[in-house]
């Protein structure tokens, strides 16, 4: 008896659910942290924390450059611009202290639900079948609403714990990982091959884009040469 | 069957063993990390000495000389005294940022010592995008030095947390196109490989010779992360008092003080390893795997050489900056920033084009 199956990846890559659940945990209180912070420079860092818990999960799925790169661009550039900006806002201390944020909460529900409802509707169940506490709180929530189990736990319960696994009659396993075993190809070179080759014209008009961005960003700060004040000279006198 | 009782022993003892496993992994876990941390707070003390030395022979004073021999424990007496020290606290300021601030840049420069080969693949995580960790994680640390000087509730701690995290920026940009130069040259960006790829012809092999503007410029914006004197426009005294640190006392200034000198030992370490062969003898025809013998003495033996070449290679460098602190002046705010956007960015973009460029010819 031949059993050629897919291991999960929490069996060999080295990551234990519990971890994500811990990360992804973070990850929501300090989005929510975000919006009832008063301070606006408190809700940034805490925007900064948010960042830093999904660079992690990312690292710890696996995804490490992309988790990384997270990093850089986000807390790295974009979080210390938003800090930048908010220093240099005038806030009143009276301000902080009065309670502004109630009105927020419905836009806060209406986007939430559009936004996770098609989501979850989308995404294949396979993916969202991880056995982590967050699959079987959504699972149950999921069996209230609509009087169904959407995934049925038993089966994939069999492969949670390395014991029950070595149980099974098993000649040879696979993981998603089997490629690198021929060839490691670093994430690195991989998003490489895909970026020059299939995703070439996106990537042009992407850098195209940059390019405009950085030469307004630079012509924003040119002082008037001689020769373009004269011009203004002549056009005010004309006027 | 029949089993023997030494056998029934020994499979006990086995079974044992396994029991034991968790505890042992986890233990071989933390003994890296502890001999690291301790490696590299040793290491500090050093610095901190060398610092006080040099200055006294360039300044052509004495220096240390009452705690030990030398005045070797001077700074472990430093330490001992800020330790001791009351902690204040800044009336209306935020306590909560002013007490995480230190701990982020601290930990934030701790975190990218893991990808540093210290000896013959001796380093604690060989991530294949070991150099991009540690930009990624450097670009932490100017948040910890934002969040002291917000929490400080002081014009002169606000300012100078607002400059360290422009300077921070600003000169991270050259040091990362470097860095990404030197990772187009062998062709990978683990550090392990980067030292790999230096190791063959001793000396001419280092990837000094192959980017000498990169070196130079990697220098120079290693220099300016640190915060050191040439650049130390966030604690220039006679404009800011002492930058983001004034309202600090205690250990937390201590935690400051640990940290500069922690990520200038992390830029030498870098300096070393990307652009001086790491622990590679350097010199031509020979090498250290091949002078020992293939058995455990023999190991340790060449392990313990590869650290002390490593080290000297980077305390070269930590010369070379202690020297430059104490012999050139500081700049101005507007000069720092000219030379970091208009200079040296353009100088690294080019470099990173030429190398490409010989890349693609020697394809």
């Amino acid at each position: 008896m031949t059993n050629l199956m897919l291991v999960p990846e929490s069996l060999t890559s080295g990551f234990s659910p519990l971890g994500l659940d811990i990360l992804s945990f973070g990850a929501i209180l300090s989005g929510i942290l975000v919006i009832t912070a008063r301070n606006p420079v408190i809700s940034v860092l805490f925007l900064i924390a948010l960042f830093v818990n999904i660079a992690g999960y990312l690292i710890l799925l696996g995804i490490s450059f992309i988790g990384l790169a997270y990093i850089t661009v986000y807390v790295g550039a974009i979080a210390i611009l938003f800090l930048f900006v908010i220093f240099l806002l005038d806030i009143k201390l009276a301000e902080l202290h009065q309670d502004n944020n109630k009105n927020s909460l419905p836009l806060g529900a209406i986007i939430g639900v559009a936004f996770l409802y098609p989501l979850y509707s989308i995404i294949p169940s396979n993916i969202t079948e991880m056995k982590s506490f967050s699959f079987y709180v959504f699972n149950w929530l999921n069996s209230i609403v609509t009087g169904q189990e959407m995934i049925r736990i038993n089966e994939t319960k069999n492969l949670s714990s390395i014991e029950n696994f070595s149980k099974l009659e098993l000649e040879s396993a696979i993981t998603n990982l089997w490629d690198g075993n021929f060839a490691a190809f670093t994430q690195i070179s991989s998003i490489g091959n895909v970026m020059y080759t299939g995703y070439l014209l996106w990537f042009f008009v992407a850098s195209i884009i940059l390019l405009l961005a950085m030469v307004a960003a630079i012509s924003l700060t040119f002082k008037p040469t001689k020769a373009s004040s004269i011009i203004r000279v002549f056009a005010n006198t004309k006027n | 069957m029949i089993i023997d009782t030494t056998e029934v022993q020994d499979i006990n003892s086995f079974s044992r063993l396994e029991s034991l496993k968790e505890v042992y992994g986890i233990i071989g876990m933390f003994l890296p990390i502890l001999t690291l941390v301790l490696g590299i707070t040793i290491g500090v003390l050093v610095i901190v000495w060398l610092e006080r030395e040099i200055s006294a022979g360039i300044q052509q004073r004495i220096g240390p000389e009452y705690a030990g021999p030398l005045g070797i424990l001077q700074a472990l007496a430093d330490g001992t005294k800020l330790i001791f020290k009351e902690n204040l606290f800044p009336s209306r300021g935020d306590t909560r940022l002013f007490s995480i601030g230190p701990s982020i840049a601290v930990i934030s420069i701790l975190l990218s010592y893991s990808v540093i080969p210290f000896s013959y693949h001796l380093v604690l995580s060989d991530l294949n995008i070991g150099v991009f960790l540690w930009i990624a994680i450097s670009s932490i640390a100017p948040i910890g030095l934002l969040m002291s000087g917000y929490g400080s509730n002081n014009k002169y701690s606000f300012l100078g947390g607002l400059r360290a995290a422009a300077q921070s920026i600003s000169y991270e940009i050259p040091l990362t196109l470097c860095v990404l130069s030197i990772s187009l040259l062998s062709n990978s960006s683990s550090t392990v490989d980067i030292v790999e790829a230096q190791s063959k012809y001793g000396f001419w092999g280092w990837n000094l010779w192959r980017q000498p503007i990169g070196f130079f410029v990697f220098l120079i914006s290693s220099l300016a992360e640190c915060e050191r004197l040439p650049f130390d426009l966030p604690e220039a005294e006679e404009e800011l008092v002492a930058g983001y640190q004034t309202e600090y006392s205690g250990i937390k200034f201590g935690l400051f003080y640990v940290a500069s000198y922690l990520n200038l030992l992390v830029s030498s370490l870098f300096v070393t390893v990307l652009y001086l062969g790491g622990w590679n003898i350097s010199i031509p025809y020979i090498f250290v795997p091949e002078l020992f013998e293939i058995n455990k003495v023999g190991r340790v033996f060449g392990t313990t050489i590869g650290i002390f070449i490593t080290l000297a290679k980077t305390y070269l460098f930590l010369f070379i900056s202690i020297t430059t602190r104490w012999t050139l002046p500081r700049l101005r705010i507007d000069q720092l920033l000219n030379l970091g956007w208009k200079f040296l960015l353009p100088i690294s973009l080019g470099n990173l084009l030429l190398t490409t460029s010989f890349q693609l010819l020697s394809l």
